[in-house]
């Protein structure tokens, strides 16, 4: 039963005001891809009946087997609004398409939720009644509105609290007031003017309540129209008395603002009440009562759902009364923005260049005919293997079969040939779940599917026509990844073909990173413990076709950095002599202030703001002195990283001419610190005094470079070093017994908890602790074993965590882990001493 | 005196005085050079007063060499026109241009033998035996071979030649006829026959395993590996996964160089046949690959000489074989070979592909790696030229060069340091003349009185 062809479709992507561009986003096993496949049988690509059964978006066999979304998918959907409804401001006629990706809940996979929220516009946001606003929920939604996507909320798995847990309507209500509550409480801490207020409320009709798995779902303004016909109320009237305080008297036949006896809140009457009768007469198969009461809302059962029993009659009875793709495409139509819309208020979070030139206008008006704007968001490995298509977003323009394009990498600057190719396309497609289809054009506000640009594309990047074009902003991902393994293959022939599969694998995932070390490991890291199993399966079996390969055990990323010493300026001064002697530097190091580390990383200080404004704000929030501010030099490492070069001095000759010398340094020593060539942060490394050559020849770059970077290591080493390491936050939601094994599995491993509380109106446990990336690996197996299989955490990294004891002190445990990493690296065991650095006068 | 007998006895016996002589004499040259390397440099004038007793030419010794004291310092030679170079000590053996040279190696004595014998049968189940060797063996290697091929009787020891001196073979690995597959390795000269099976090969090394040689061979005869048993110390050193860490090093540069746009050609020998070609070479595939190269003669390279040319992304070391794997950590950018190079430009290639990395010769054999045209690609240049063209054209005006299309070029755009400073604000007036600083580097006389505390 397909309602739509491809050429119905594409008629309809040129009309952009018809077009509504969403992702579903929500915790692990909220019921995402349950809910959206309830939609896509709507569309038409699969049965109605198997709707709930088949995890459409679900294409990968792993997938399938751990009932888990690993990769977003795409799908197109078409929606007719039904006569009657008011249609949204500037819609050009009632047939709407509907672009939505399903994403993964499962946070090491949040980098596929980036990348889905870049080329939406809107978000349906799913979270699971019982189990309410959990930590991935919040993670995608704030991601969500920092992107300037519009949310709306979906509660789901509404027939878990009708029958598993036999809710009372009120104690239902509550329930759902309260992650309505949860919800608006994040999203009103991202108040944004251009966005508009962006709060969830069901009487606005911006929250549906539905049952993924049985297909049916509301909106209050739904509800409403059913009553008003009936009543002959108003349909805006009747959806406010459906929600809050307002309650109906049924023996006055009035309503009422409080609750008193014989009241009862019009939610439960008028919503709950009906559903629940449903339900308890289908499950109790009294199919004559059940028909009666639907023919009072003008719905006919057929012979054939007449034959149907219990669960299945019930099913059949509300999907027909309340169907799923109706209440849930109708909220994404009504209150989603289109693309016309949404990237009026976008292009500023989208853009790189000028907010007035050709591409941000084109940007802004969605203007097909304007200049080409794309955004590829991610790699999808196509049917033909080792090939991938493009995924993105058109922003502007029409994208064209054989049309050429410039195609500009993370790493392009303007007016530069980095990073940048200029190419055909060969193939542009539609892509829809499994399967794609070959199409001439797209014009802006879709997605669309590219084929011929992967070999020029590692992850991300921008697709455009307009030679002066700045590029579309790279995508920030909410993890890191802080777990490693180092790959080789079995067989040492099979090399190449590892090679090969680590660039296809860093590919096909957004996140992951393939790096061949300096000692040449082959280095994949990713998310976390499941992130790295999903990479490594499709490294071995998709990418180098079964070849074996060994994998290390997990290696956890630390960071350098120091504690300081009192008087750094007298006590800790590295003083460093150029090869050829006529050069010397005198460094100090020292920690940032508090926080500073973090404003760095979140992007709130960085090397690009305006120095005055960026002195004002270290002077203000982090206490550096005003003068100190302004003579920051650089951020490193890769130019943006949380450590500073100051330049401390006072009326030195030449010194300008050296600075490009000092900061090449300085972004190579905060790469690969003195204790064991891991990243440093943390640290500000402070030029005190220089003496240089007079000549200038004597002080260029080959005398500088080397002398500078040791002269960091030096003032490293002797501001007290010490190593960082980073730490996850865990959620994990269980019943109360199982609470006991939670806090043994963690104490083993260095864990601990900082919160534990009972979720209301469930027996369920909700427990937030840290721990340490370095004991994480098996905990999911260990916490599962212990609690026998009702515990199921959630790691996201949180922050990295000071290691105690001086990693030079043989004594201390610390030295040991810096030991193991020197001896992977191919290093010295030992750190290098001081004098390696530090010269006499 | 005995002692000054005795030492004129190893000097001759050492450098070979006798049959130098006969070489400069038979050959009839006026001028040679005499090319010591550095530790043996002391013995010089002894040796030229021995040879000039013999002889009726004139000698040069060649002290500090340009590029590694392992080649053949021609230019230096060419310097005072002489007609040919004796050097002395360790060779590369790389085929040089234009004059003829004799070599000289240092020899050293074998102590351990018997030891050796008992190390090879403990560590060995394998048939075949190939016993390689550093150049300071060549003199007892006969009488070492004999005697193993007694102690060992149940192996297969395979004959290993010394190149002979006047034979500009160029090094080759693997080239086989019908019955055998030559190698020749530096020095060393070799055949093995196709019949035996390569598992059945055992290779040992005889000689410091820290010497560049020993890498050479290493790689050379990769996938093989080597033993090596060191004489001086008597200690047998079963082969590691050394070399393959060592390609995984260089793999690891490559990978880097890849996104990499400017690159320097370093050349580090200049005498040694086919370098023209090599560079040529270098220069013809980093056009094709439309990269930006430079092309740089330091002398030696040292990481403060490089450094000097921060706007170069990769350099490329074109010289000699045994100095070819430069520590890219204390020069901080890659340095490849020119076979590395292939590999980085073309990603289609792998190690196995290009043969030995570390020696430019083999690869010039191979053909040119060339970037996969697409056609759309060449339509778009010629478009490029022709609206140049009809620009110049029409108005006759100069075209304004722009400066971003060369990546060194954004490079220098990208430095803070323009030049000479003005500060803004200020008036300019020229300083006047002050008196500077005093003294020698290590200590100018103004800072006599700054002393620092000592580290913690």
């Amino acid at each position: 039963m397909v309602n739509f062809t491809i050429d119905e479709l594409w008629h309809q992507m040129t009309k952009k005001h018809n077009i509504r561009n969403m992702s579903v986003i929500a915790h692990v096993d909220h019921g995402k891809s349950t809910l959206t496949d309830s939609l896509v049988a709507a569309a038409g690509i699969i049965a109605t009946e198997a709707a709930g059964d088949t995890r459409l978006t679900d294409t990968r066999p792993d997938e399938q087997e751990r009932c888990i979304t690993i990769k977003s998918t795409g799908i197109s959907l078409y929606f007719h609004i039904p006569p009657g409804v008011d249609l949204p401001k500037d819609s050009e006629g009632r047939d709407f398409l509907i672009n939505l990706i399903d994403s993964p809940g499962h946070v090491d996979f949040s980098s596929e939720v980036t990348a889905a929220l870049r080329v939406t516009d809107g978000a349906l946001v799913v979270v699971d009644c019982v189990e309410g606003v959990c930590v991935q929920t919040e993670t995608v939604l704030r991601q969500a509105l920092t992107e300037r996507i519009k949310p709306v909320l979906a509660i789901n798995k509404l027939d878990r609290a009708f029958l598993e847990l036999q809710l009372e309507a009120e104690d239902m209500y509550q329930n759902f007031l309260r992650v309505i509550e949860n919800a608006n409480v994040i999203i009103s801490t991202y108040q944004d003017e251009k966005l508009g207020d962006v709060q969830v409320s069901p009487e606005n009709g911006t929250v549906a309540f539905s049952a993924g798995l049985h297909g049916w779902a509301f909106t209050l303004p739904r509800m409403a129209r059913m009553y008003a016909q009936k009543l002959g109320i108003d349909v805006q009237k009747m959806t406010e008395r459906l929600w809050g305080n307002n309650f109906y008297d049924k023996a006055g036949k009035k309503w009422i603002k409080r609750q008193q006896a014989g009241a009862e809140r019009g939610f439960n009457e008028f919503v709950i009440k009906p559903i629940k009768k449903i339900i308890d007469l289908a499950m109790s198969d009294k199919v004559d009562d059940l028909d009666k009461l639907l023919q009072g809302l003008g719905i006919k059962l057929t012979s054939e759902d007449k034959q149907l029993r219990q669960k299945q009659l019930m099913k059949r009875v509300l999907q027909k009364w309340l169907p799923a793709d109706g209440a849930l495409l109708e909220m994404m139509v009504m209150h989603l923005p289109s693309p016309a819309v949404a990237q009026k208020y976008r292009v500023e979070n989208l853009y790189e260049g000028p907010m007035d030139d050709a591409a941000a206008t084109a940007i802004r008006n969605c203007d097909p005919n304007g200049p080409l704007m794309v955004y590829i968001s991610k790699m999808v490995p196509a049917t033909d293997k080792g090939r991938f298509v493009a995924f993105g977003r058109v922003f502007s323009g029409t994208v064209k079969t054989g049309m050429k394009v410039r195609i500009l990498g993370p790493n392009y600057e303007p007016g530069t040939k980095k990073d940048l190719f200029t190419k055909s396309i060969q193939r542009t497609l539609l892509m829809m779940g499994r399967k794609t289809e070959a199409v001439e054009s797209v014009p802006c506000g879709n997605t669309v599917g590219l084929v011929g640009l992967d070999q020029y594309l590692v992850k991300s990047g921008t697709i455009t026509d307009l030679e002066e074009a700045f590029p579309l902003k790279n995508m920030k991902y909410s993890v890191s990844p802080v777990v490693r393994v180092a790959v080789e293959p079995k067989n040492p022939s099979d090399l190449p073909k590892l090679v090969e599969g680590l660039k296809r694998l860093s590919k096909s995932d957004p996140l992951v990173e393939c790096i061949i070390e300096e000692s040449g490991e082959h280095i994949i890291a990713g998310a976390g413990e499941l992130h790295l199993e999903i990479c490594l399966k499709d490294l071995q079996e998709e990418y180098m076709n079964g070849a074996e390969i060994r994998v290390s055990q997990p290696v956890v990323s630390f960071r350098e950095t120091v504690v300081g010493v009192p008087n750094p300026e007298e006590t800790a001064v590295c003083l460093s002599k150029s090869p050829n002697k006529h050069n010397r530097l005198y460094v100090y190091a020292e920690p940032l202030p508090e926080g500073l580390a973090e404003a760095i990383e979140e992007g709130k200080v960085g090397p690009r703001d305006e120095p005055k404004q960026r002195a004002k704000l270290l002077r203000d929030e982090f206490g550096m002195d005003e003068d100190a501010a302004r003579k920051i030099w650089a951020f490193g490492p890769e130019t943006t990283g949380p450590n500073l070069l100051m330049d401390r001095t006072k009326a030195v000759q030449y010194l300008n001419e050296i600075k490009d010398s000092c900061i090449a340094a300085f972004q190579h020593a905060t790469k690969e610190g003195a204790i064991c060539e891991e990243n440093m942060r943390n640290i500000s490394f402070n030029f005190l005094d220089v003496t240089l050559h007079s000549d200038a020849i004597h002080r260029g770059g080959g005398q500088i470079i080397p002398t500078a970077r040791r002269c960091y290591y030096g003032a490293q080493l002797m501001a007290a070093p010490r190593l960082l390491e980073p730490v996850y936050l865990v959620e994990i939601q269980c019943p109360e017994q199982a609470v006991g094994a939670i806090y043994g599995v963690l104490n083993r491993k260095r864990g601990h908890v900082f919160e534990e509380a009972q979720r209301p109106g469930t027996p369920l446990f909700n427990v937030k602790a840290y721990l340490p990336v370095a004991e994480s690996f098996g905990f999911t197996a260990d916490l599962r074993s212990a609690t026998s299989g009702q515990a199921f955490p959630q790691c996201v990294f949180d922050h990295w965590q000071l290691v105690n004891g001086d990693p030079r002190d043989p004594a201390e445990k610390v030295s040991e882990i810096v030991k193991a990493i020197r001896k992977r690296k191919g290093l010295k065991e030992e750190i290098p001493g001081i004098d390696n650095y530090f010269d006499k006068l | 005196m005995p002692s000054e007998e005795g030492s004129k006895v190893r000097i001759m016996d050492q450098y070979e005085v006798e049959a130098t002589a006969q070489f400069v004499r038979e050959k009839h040259f006026q001028k040679v050079c005499l090319q010591f390397p550095d530790h043996l440099l002391s013995d010089a004038p002894k040796v030229v007063d021995e040879l000039e007793r013999q002889t009726e030419a004139e000698y040069y010794v060649l002290g500090d060499t340009a590029y590694a004291p392992c080649c053949v310092d021609v230019v230096a030679a060419q310097h005072v026109a002489a007609d040919a170079v004796v050097h002395f000590g360790h060779a590369c053996w790389s085929p040089t241009r234009g004059l003829p040279v004799y070599y000289v190696f240092e020899k050293k004595q074998f102590i351990h033998r018997e030891s050796l014998a008992r190390m090879l049968k403990q560590n060995t189940n394998k048939t075949h035996l190939v016993v390689l060797f550093e150049s300071y063996y060549r003199h007892i290697y006969a009488e070492l071979f004999e005697f193993l091929k007694c102690q060992l009787k149940d192996k297969d020891l395979v004959a290993v030649r010394l190149r002979s001196s006047s034979s500009d073979d160029v090094d080759n690995t693997g080239e086989s006829d019908a019955q055998n597959t030559k190698y020749c390795i530096g020095h060393l000269k070799f055949e093995l026959p196709c019949s035996v099976p390569s598992e059945q090969l055992h290779f040992v090394w005889l000689g410091n395993p820290s010497s560049p040689s020993f890498l050479r061979a290493s790689l050379s005869l990769y996938p093989f590996v080597l033993d090596c048993y060191d004489d001086s110390t008597d200690t047998y050193i079963t082969a590691d996964d050394n070399v393959s860490n060592i390609f995984k090093r260089r793999l690891a540069l490559i990978a880097r160089a890849r996104n990499c746009r400017v690159f320097g050609i370093v050349v580090n020998a200049i005498a040694t046949v086919s370098i023209l070609d090599a560079i040529e070479r270098c220069e013809t595939l980093l056009n094709n690959f439309e990269m930006e190269w430079y092309l740089l003669n330091v002398g030696k390279p040292t990481p403060t000489k490089l450094a000097n040319f921060p706007e170069i992304e990769v350099f490329i070391f074109i010289g000699c074989p045994e100095g070819a794997f430069l520590d890219s950590k204390d020069y901080m950018k890659p340095v490849l070979t020119l076979a590395e190079l292939e590999l980085a430009l073309d990603s289609s290639l792998y190690f196995t592909d290009v043969g030995p990395i570390h020696d430019f010769q083999v690869a010039l054999s191979r053909p040119l790696v060339s970037k996969q045209q697409d056609l759309d690609d060449d339509g778009e240049s010629c478009d490029n030229i022709t609206n140049a063209l009809s620009k110049l054209n029409s108005d006759r005006d100069l075209i304004t060069y722009d400066i971003t299309s060369s990546n060194s070029a954004t490079f220098l755009k990208s430095r803070s340091w323009k030049g000479v400073e003005e500060e803004p604000g200020e008036n300019n007036e020229p300083h006047a003349s002050k008196e500077g600083r005093y003294g020698i580097p290590s200590g100018y006389s103004h800072e006599g009185s700054l002393q620092l505390d000592r580290p913690i």
